[in-house]
């Protein structure tokens, strides 16, 4: 029955850690802080914890400047605010936006070159790299959100 | 919002140099012609940039604002040509005499290896900018 109980618990912190958290350092340190110092029942949440820390540090790159936050946080309740941060959800597709506009971008240029309305060769390459990068970007992210998960799902109980 | 450094900045300093080479081709491809749309003789073109601030997306947050370059105008060089004795030209005035365009050729040979160096140094900065880009992706590896 406490096993039940635990399971649903991880459950129930996994799934308020996918909205990504302000303090992501502070929020890994609280969550160590728990692991060594807790012999009780709430074990298996700090390691939760800790992992939901982990996978949103894995999109630390967008949220990055976020996690500075100097402000001292003990291990407690979640003081995020979920109002405040975008859901993961609206990041990612901000981000799929962004390396789309930057392919239009590019295949228009590469189209005025074709069309000799325009003859600046650069400016069709160098838009052809940015869109490049932003799509490699955009799948370090990926390889980081699942590798994030299926470290999670090693997680045994 | 560039990934790559500065690389509308670069954009247009590579479309100033183009400009530039095209002006220089112009040039020299005119070397010879006595005698132009206006009716006188081919007078030397040269561009004149200038700077410009492009403002980035940062740029209103307190960032630095890139100071880019554009070419401010096409001037035309007014230096007399030199004038030459050769009454049976078709274009030759009451005098025989011949006014040739002031263009030199050796100067545009080596303003044209100017411009090429300095398109090839935006195009080194454009490609060392992405080498840097792709290397911040590979922090995750």
């Amino acid at each position: 029955m406490s096993l039940i109980n635990s399971i649903s618990g991880i459950g129930n912190v996994i799934t308020g850690a996918v909205q990504p958290q302000p303090r992501i350092g502070d929020k890994m340190k609280g969550g160590m802080k728990e692991l060594t110092e807790s012999t009780r029942v709430n074990n298996a949440e700090a390691i939760a914890r800790v992992q939901s820390a982990k996978m949103s540090a894995g999109v630390g790159g967008i949220e990055g400047v976020r996690s500075t936050d100097a402000h001292a946080f003990v291990g407690g309740p979640q003081s995020a605010d979920p109002s405040i941060a975008p859901s993961f959800g609206e990041m990612l597709d901000s981000l799929v936006e962004s390396v789309d506009k930057k392919q239009k971008i590019s295949r228009a240029a590469a189209a005025d070159i074709m069309t000799g309305k325009s003859d600046n060769i650069h400016q069709a390459m160098i838009a052809a790299q940015e869109a490049g990068v932003a799509f490699t970007m955009l799948v370090e992210v990926r390889n980081k959100l699942t590798e994030s998960y299926q470290q999670l799902t090693k997680m045994t109980i | 919002m560039n990934l790559i450094p500065a690389a509308n900045v670069t954009t247009d300093a590579l479309n100033a140099e183009k400009l530039r080479m095209d002006m220089i081709a112009q040039n020299i491809a005119n070397a010879n012609t006595t005698q132009d749309a206006d009716g006188e003789a081919y007078q030397r073109k040269m561009v004149l940039f200038e700077t410009f601030i492009r403002h980035e997306g940062k740029a209103g947050q307190g960032g630095p604002s890139l100071q880019s370059v554009r070419v401010a105008g096409i001037h035309e060089d007014t230096t007399p040509g030199d004038r030459i004795y050769n009454p049976h030209h078709p274009h030759a005035d009451e005098q025989g005499m011949v006014t040739m365009p002031n263009v030199r050729v050796a100067r545009e040979m080596v303003d044209m290896i100017s411009a090429s160096r300095s398109y090839q140094a935006n195009l080194s900065v454009i490609k060392t900018s992405r080498q840097m880009a792709k290397q911040a992706m590979d922090i995750g590896k």
